[in-house]
């Protein structure tokens, strides 16, 4: 594959005129999400995407694996020509005049992102597979505070996305894989989408680049804790969660000592007995850093094999031998549950930690809910009575209403935030007021009878984003 | 292969004792696979429940045996039923040390349904399939309107469980169908669960219950719109919407007066159902639930051939291009109450978002006094109206700097058909005002009347 700018550019061109987007495809063929659909659904897509070129045509290259026809390629690819395309590598031109593409292309956001192909119901085949723009991928792009930073890191960068989407708020982006068939996919991407900003450097996570400090790092690592070693972009091959624990630890050291931040997704292992975030909280401990700890969800060892080996569920055979053979891992570990979510770490903090439930999936302005999270370590407990707190623009009070006999009765108040980070605090009718009268301008002091009792709760507010200083 | 047997009742009811005392109940199941919903099977999840169930229960060798069609060794299977007579009944077979179930045993709230197998992935065997409750059976369930009645009929009664529900408000209920093997079933689930007042008839239609009148039908028709492919549960051998046509045309006849009827159906024309009700002397309530395009619709229904590329693109080819030829440009499913009322009848159509499990029931009794109440052109601003006490208003806003904004105001109803209504915050105020008490007339003018007459209709408001 080669980046050729003078080949790329020209294909931008074609998917931008065709409006090749995600929105664009939802809308027109009602396709969720930029990933391959369900493989087995393709005679019903193919009659849904009947004739509408070039928009079909695209559809069928990139995203479904088909061949087309020579002459509608060219017409839906113009102003890049086959020839180029093919001798960079993206297209092949088969006997009879049918031209296939060897890459899926993703339209995410405004971007596109190519990566290997990869079907639903089976498996990948080579190990060095780089895995296209997945649903945990998507959910960091959205986590990542999107501030303007000088520089910034992307450790084990696969096909790219975090280094395009961080590209574009940071003039410098180092894109680290161990695996350079991934780098090979990033530098195609960051051309295809006109970005001349990143750096590829291959080596293991932090190798490339030890010694250097960044503002931003983020990272989408090989967390999955099994007994696999089978595909880079999945298993790390070391045991438990050993592997993301030593990530944890090791990305302070390249975090810009004036308030660096760094994201990683992990999973981990805790017991039923203590709570959740208790791993986390040791890997943590000492790290010179402020840390977020996020968690989307925790599963048993049966749940969570049948999770990622539910592309198996068509081979029962192998089905079957993939649940024994990671049960009896877990098993041999005494793992009891497997947590699944983010930390996020920030530098010269006073090392506070917060941790926080988040069960849905986030949208697009998590990235600012997550500053704000970390924001709220500097909001000491006792100044917290006397603080100037308000509602930050987007809240949404939900109320549930009773109506009988003239009364509307409130039978439940949940006050949440809406666009990013799906949190949300159950709110009485006193907590309510309270909200109110610190939105108007009091302090908890003034508002609260029994100031002490109600700190608690006031924290927990604070720490959820869902009170901001006011100002 | 051997068929059910229903002549030994003292067997069924020890099995079913048996099968209670083991825990095989939805919750059981639920817990034994420690799941946080009722148990939906999918045949490629089979390796993954195996080792959901608890090892050496019970419970674990009667879902093997007559949920997931696994075979159990037979020392297993006697720690869980009696097999012997498991096989005299036909719902097991003995091949040397094992045993493998033969029937699919479901337990559906209280009750338990014998039907015969199911899986997901592909189509039934035989032309006389009889199939267990699926959703539609359970929308049909939660419309049902459960007032008690002398006598109920349930035509085409499949594995019987509309009669079986029936049977707990109807002295007398009349199940018929046009395949033997479903009446072998139905008989089966009364005796298993305890209903003696269930009379079953073998014929097509309304046949075996010529000249004779009901309090209450209930009917979940072969209502497909496709090309026939010979299924006696789905194709009537003549077009789906047709064949509802006829169904709710000839209702009438079989209902007394008051008597209701509750029928699923399709049509593939806008309120086409008005037509089959006019001049049968019932109110109808049409319920639109969903709305299928032809391709929609094709792949809707074939999905058991997804692990077939060729067969299910040609399966939607011959559907698309049938309904091509029949002039079809969508098809609606939903569901049709009809009362037989002697006087000047009246329509409703309302479009609930989907078809729903919960009980409503008290809704369409709602709906019917409300078309009543409206049927006989009252002055609305005379009248004393109250917000119905089961009303919900969900309420989402922001606060902001000079007071707050309302981002959304939805009302909803407790349980019922799930209508929704987006209200502004003048109509939230009239719902405040509405307690009963007072005439419209003393709360809002002439130009409230098209949305109060709308919350009227859909079950928001009744008359005090």
């Amino acid at each position: 594959m080669k980046a050729d700018p003078a080949t790329l550019g020209p294909l931008r061109e074609a998917l931008a005129a065709a409006d090749y987007s995600e929105a664009r495809l939802a809308e027109r063929f009602g396709i969720q999400g930029a990933l391959s659909p369900d493989e087995r659904e393709r005679p019903f897509h193919l009659r849904v995407l009947g004739d509408a070129r070039p928009l079909s045509t695209l559809v069928r290259l990139f995203l479904l694996a088909l061949d087309v026809g020579r002459d509608e390629a060219a017409a839906a690819l113009a102003p890049a020509s086959l020839e180029s395309l093919a001798a960079g590598g993206l297209l092949e031109l088969g006997d009879g005049g049918r031209v296939c593409s060897t890459l899926a292309l993703h339209p995410v956001a405004d971007l596109y992102v190519a990566s290997d192909w990869e079907r639903e119901d089976r498996a990948p085949e080579r190990r060095d597979h780089v895995l296209g723009p997945s649903a945990p991928s998507r959910s960091l792009v959205a986590l990542t505070p999107r501030e303007p930073v000088r520089s910034a890191l992307d450790v084990g960068t696969g096909c790219g996305l975090q280094a395009l989407e961080t590209a574009r708020h940071a003039p410098r982006v180092v894109a680290a894989d161990v695996n350079p068939r991934a780098l090979e996919l990033t530098r195609l991407n960051a051309v295809l989408n006109g970005l001349e900003n990143v750096e590829t450097r291959e080596g293991s996570l932090f190798d490339p680049v030890e010694g250097e400090r960044f503002d931003l790092v983020v990272c989408n690592p090989p967390y999955v804790v099994s007994p696999e070693t089978a595909y880079v972009f999945r298993d790390s091959g070391l045991p438990g969660d050993s592997f993301c624990e030593a990530l944890v630890r090791r990305v302070p050291r390249f975090l810009s000592a004036d308030g660096g931040i760094g994201l990683a997704l992990v999973s981990w292992v805790h017991c039923t007995a203590e709570d959740w975030s208790a791993p986390l909280r040791r890997w943590v401990d000492g790290s010179g850093c402020d840390a977020l700890l996020i968690r989307r969800h925790s599963l048993d060892p049966l749940a969570y094999a049948a999770a990622w080996n539910r592309i198996l569920a068509l081979e029962p055979d192998a089905y079957e031998a993939a649940l024994a053979r990671w049960l009896a891992y877990y098993e041999e570990l005494r793992v009891e549950l497997i947590g699944w979510g983010a930390v996020v770490l920030r530098r010269g903090g006073r090392g506070a930690v917060t941790a926080v439930d988040v069960p849905g999936e986030p949208e697009s302005g998590a990235g600012a809910h997550v500053s704000r999270l970390l924001d709220a370590h500097r909001l000491a407990d006792g100044a917290l009575l006397d603080t100037r707190l308000a509602l930050p623009d987007d809240h949404r009070i939900e109320q549930a209403l009773a109506l009988r006999n003239g009364q509307a009765t409130v039978e439940q108040s949940v006050l949440r935030l809406v666009g990013g980070l799906p949190v949300e605090a159950r709110l009485d009718l006193q907590a309510l007021q309270l909200v109110a009268e610190l939105d108007a301008g009091r302090t908890a002091r003034e508002v609260l009878s029994d100031p002490e009792a109600g700190l608690p709760a006031l924290r927990q507010l604070v720490e959820l984003g869902l009170l901001v200083p006011a100002g | 292969m051997t068929e059910l047997r229903v002549d030994d009742e003292a067997a069924i009811v020890e099995l079913r004792r048996g099968l209670d005392a083991a825990g095989y109940t939805v919750e059981g199941i639920q817990r034994a696979l420690g799941l946080d919903g009722p148990f939906a099977r999918e045949t490629a999840e089979i390796p993954y429940y195996l080792r959901l169930l608890p090892p050496g229960e019970a419970i674990s060798a009667l879902v093997k045996l007559f949920l997931l069609d696994v075979p159990v060794p037979r020392a297993e299977a006697e720690e869980a039923l009696a097999v012997d007579r498991a096989e005299r009944l036909g719902l097991v077979e003995i091949e040397a040390d094992d045993v493998r179930g033969l029937v699919d045993l479901v337990p559906r709230e209280e009750l338990l349904v014998a039907s015969d197998r199911f899986r997901d992935d592909r189509l039934p065997e035989r032309p006389d399939h009889v199939y267990g409750p699926t959703p539609p059976t359970r929308a049909l369930a939660s419309l049902t309107v459960r007032r008690p009645v002398s006598r109920a009929l349930d035509l085409g009664t499949g594995s019987g469980t509309q009669a079986i529900l029936a049977a707990a408000h109807a002295e007398r209920v009349v199940g018929t169908d046009v395949n033997p093997r479903a009446l072998r079933f139905a008989r089966f689930n009364a005796v298993a669960n305890g209903v003696s007042n269930l009379d079953l008839r073998e014929g097509d239609l309304f046949e075996p219950v010529e000249g004779e009148r009901f309090d209450l039908v209930v009917c979940n028709p072969p209502y497909l719109v496709a090309p026939s492919e010979g299924y006696a549960f789905r194709d009537s051998g003549v077009r789906g919407d047709q064949f509802c046509a006829e169904l709710v045309r000839r209702v009438p006849e079989h209902l007394t007066e008051g008597g209701l009827a509750h029928l699923l159906v399709s049509w593939t024309q806008a309120d086409e159902p008005r037509r089959w009700v006019e001049g049968g002397g019932c109110d109808a309530i049409l319920l639109r639930y969903l709305t299928f395009s032809p391709l929609g619709h094709a792949a809707q229904w074939n999905r058991h051939l997804l692990g077939d590329p060729d067969a299910y693109g040609a399966a939607l080819d011959r559907w698309t291009e049938w309904y091509r030829e029949q002039g079809i440009g969508e098809i609606v499913w939903g569901a049709i109450v009809l009362r037989k009322r002697a006087g000047r009848n009246w329509f409703w159509a309302g479009s609930p978002p989907g078809e729903r499990v919960v009980s409503a029931d008290r809704h369409v009794l709602r709906i019917l006094a409300t078309q009543d109440f409206l049927a006989t052109a009252p002055e609305l601003l005379e009248e004393r109206l109250a917000a119905a006490p089961d009303a919900l208003l969900a309420l989402a806003f922001h606060l902001e700097r000079r007071g707050g904004a309302v981002d959304r105001a939805l009302l909803r109803l407790d349980g019922g058909l799930g209508f929704e209504v987006g209200v502004d915050e003048r109509t939230i105020e009239l719902l405040r005002a509405l307690d009963g008490t007072r005439a419209l007339r003393e709360v809002a003018g002439d130009a409230a009347l098209p949305v109060v007459r709308r919350l009227l209709e859909l079950g928001f408001v009744v008359p005090a």
